[in-house]
This record gives structure tokens, sequence and C-alpha cells, in this order.
């Protein structure tokens, strides 16, 4: 094995052909005792899953991963991995694409490519009442395909790069910047990873719509809060602080 | 002074080592919240005032006797019933997914590790559980509603 594909310390890849979903795994092992730093990949999910039981594609060719962590932080601070997650995506696949720069993310942590989704994460995490004992970042990459007709326009990392992107080095790149941000935010805290964030935070001071469950909220992006939730400047109301949402962008004729 | 210090210094150390996620303290001359969650209410920074950063995110911080206790008091529970609080700002999520059964119904019985919602912060989802044996008395939170900490999720009657 070439020395690139190997892990940073204290993770560990577990690699299946196939699984409902890698998160639903990772969350059986995480109750089972398995020890932080245990990546499950599966090279497709039979029941891929994406925010309110939404479902994520996942036919061979795409890269689609878990990380178990223990958090020794309650969940509305252990919520910033969002944005650790993102920018580790971000990173780990900005250097093979043809234009790096257009690169962004999409509040909290979808990662675009132009207006186009490459990648969707997801947290979840065990009871909440106190410190969590687990939380586990589910991470699926479109590589070779992505889907069609979906409520927001995809991509895969295949059309951006323009050419054959091998998913196990795109696994160990992302792995390695996780380890790299999950440290900084360790040690720095949320501030940092704040200011990366909106480097590339598309349609920031610009009207946005967020998407709750029964209703939407129009306003002005105006960037994210100390914790990371998003701050809209809604006309008529002032400033809101939402803490969980879709966020929409106007149709660009 | 110093002896309050002391004083301080050993409830600190005490929260520090137990599973408590707030310890509140009021005399004639002070009033302490210490508290897990950087949102707790009644957690007002004063200039000059101690602070104690403990590990793992906790915060300690002294506030004033003469300051309010918490910007605003949690509503009142019936004599008898158990609160179910939310332990962070987030979307309170009564099903996994739109149309889907939820969690718990009133007039379920329950345990203490029945999960009784979800709650959503920045597309992390972590689940509630009820903390304590009892009967679903009162769904308190709109399933989609934002909700702070300390609010009143689930009502709970311990004794049925």
């Amino acid at each position: 094995m070439s020395l690139s594909f190997e892990m940073p310390p204290g993770y560990r890849l577990e690699k299946f052909d196939n699984l409902d979903s890698t998160n639903e795994e990772a969350k059986r092992r995480a109750q089972t005792g398995a020890a932080a730093g245990l990546i499950i990949s599966a090279q497709s999910q039979s029941a891929g899953k994406g925010r309110q039981g939404r479902t994520w594609i996942s036919p061979s060719g795409g890269l689609y991963f878990s990380i178990l962590l223990r958090p020794t932080c309650p969940a509305a601070k252990a919520a910033q991995l969002s944005f650790v997650s993102a920018l580790a995506v971000g990173e780990g696949i900005a250097t093979s694409l043809r234009v790096p720069e257009r690169l962004c993310f999409k509040w909290p942590n979808d990662v675009l490519i132009g207006t186009r989704k490459v990648a969707g994460i997801l947290l979840e995490s065990g009871s909440g009442s106190k410190i969590l004992e687990w939380l586990v970042v589910g991470i699926g990459i479109n590589i070779e395909s992505h889907p069609e007709n979906m409520n927001y326009p995809a991509t895969c990392l295949i059309h951006e790069t323009g050419t054959a992107c091998d998913p196990a080095q795109v696994l160990v790149n992302v792995v390695h910047a996780f380890d790299k941000w999950c440290r900084i935010w360790e040690g720095e805290g949320f501030e940092p990873l704040r200011v990366a964030w909106l480097d590339r935070a598309r349609g920031l001071k610009t009207e946005i719509e967020v998407r709750l469950f029964e209703h939407s909220i129009r306003g002005v992006f105006q960037g994210l809060a100390p914790d990371g939730a998003l701050r809209l400047e809604v006309p008529g109301e002032g400033e809101r602080i939402i803490p969980a949402g879709d966020v929409y962008f106007p149709v660009q004729s | 002074m110093d002896q309050t210090k002391n004083n301080i210094r050993a409830l600190v150390r005490l929260f520090e080592q137990s599973d408590w996620d707030e310890l509140r303290v009021e005399t004639k001359d002070l009033k302490l919240v210490i508290s897990k969650n950087a949102n707790a209410p009644g957690l007002t920074v004063l200039e000059n005032a101690p602070r104690t950063r403990l590990p793992s995110t906790a915060d300690a911080e002294i506030t004033d006797a003469t300051e309010p206790a918490a910007k605003s008091e949690p509503a009142e529970i019936p004599e008898g019933l158990v609160a179910v609080r939310a332990p962070n700002l987030g979307t309170f999520w009564r099903a996994p997914k739109p149309g889907a059964a939820p969690y718990i119904e009133v007039g379920q019985k329950v345990n203490a590790d029945t999960m009784v919602c979800l709650i959503e912060v920045m597309k992390l989802f972590t689940p509630i559980n009820a903390g304590i044996a009892g009967t679903v008395v009162e769904l308190v939170a709109e399933n989609s509603a934002m909700v702070e900490y300390g609010d009143t999720l689930v009502l709970i009657d311990p004794s049925t």
C-alpha cells in the first residue's frame, strides 16, 4: 500500500462493500463501545440518508463514510463539527478541481462546486442531556455520478476534475484535513473555522431563503454567529439567529 | 472575601466532579451560577468579575447579587410532574422525518432511556431521553419549533 493511503494517527478504517448506511453502522459500533477514530466506509449504501429522513442516493462509484468521535462537550458545541467536516471535505477535494476557486459552502455543511452540491454531511449523536457519549459524522461525496432531479442541483467530482478520481485517495485526503481542522478547533476554538468557512461561503450578504418545517424565512445572509448559527437579516424584523434549517438561493436567470 | 473565594473554589471543584449540568447558589451577598452550557440563562459576564474556565467547555461565571438570576425563568411545572428540558438551542423534532410516527404520544409509558424527541442544531441530530420513568402528560414544544436551553419539551408524571 502506498504511503499516501495512510490514515492519520488515531484513525482506523473498516471497509464494507455494501451497508444500509455507514452512519447506522458507526452508530451500532458506538453503542457497543468502539473507540473514537473508527471510520466506516462502504462502496454503496442501500439506505443512505440525509436531513429529515431524506435519501442520499448511494450507488457504487461514490464515497460514503462515517467517522466515530467521542467529543467531551455538549451538543451545542459539538455541532461545530459540522464546519470541521465541511472544511475537511472542501480541502480534501479542492486541489483536484480544475477551478478550485469554485468550491464553496452552503450553511451549515453542504459542499458545492459553483452552484451544485458535490457532498453532503449529516451528524448524529448519542443522548444529549449532558456531555455527548458519541457522535458520528456521515459524509457522502459524489465521485463518478450524481443524482438528477433533486430539490437542488448536484454535480460529481469527475465532472469537475476532468480525470478519474480514486475514492480511496479522496477519503484519505479528507480524513487528514478533518484531523487538521479538528485539532485547530480543539486548540484555538471555533473562530479560525468560522473565518475559513466564511471565506468560501455561498451567498454571503445576499438574499437567501431558509426553509424550516412548514414555512420559510427570507432575508440577507449576514454571516455566522460566534457559535456557527446562521445570521439572517429579516426585513422589518431585524436579525434572526437560526440554529437549523435548509438554505436555498434565489434562482439566477 | 478570601473565605468566599475558597467557598466558590470548593463549589467549582464539587461541580467539576459531579455529573450535574448546572449549579445555582444564592446567599445574602452572593449569587453563583455554574453551568456546562455557555448559553445558560443567568450566565452574564460582569466586567472584572472572576472567571473560571472549566475543562471540556464548561463555564463558570460569577454574577453580582443584584443581577437578575436569569433572563427568563422556566415556566411553572405542575406539582408532581417532571419536565424534560432542552439541553441546548435547536429545532425540536417529534418524529424522525415528516409524516413518520412520533417518538412518543400523550398517555404513553416511558422509561428513563426512552427517546422522546430529537434536537437539531447545525445538522447535528441529538436524541433526548425521558430521563425518568412515568407517563407522558403533555408534549409542550411544537414540532419543528425553535427551542432554547432549558425550555420544557415534555411533561412526565413519574407516579403513574
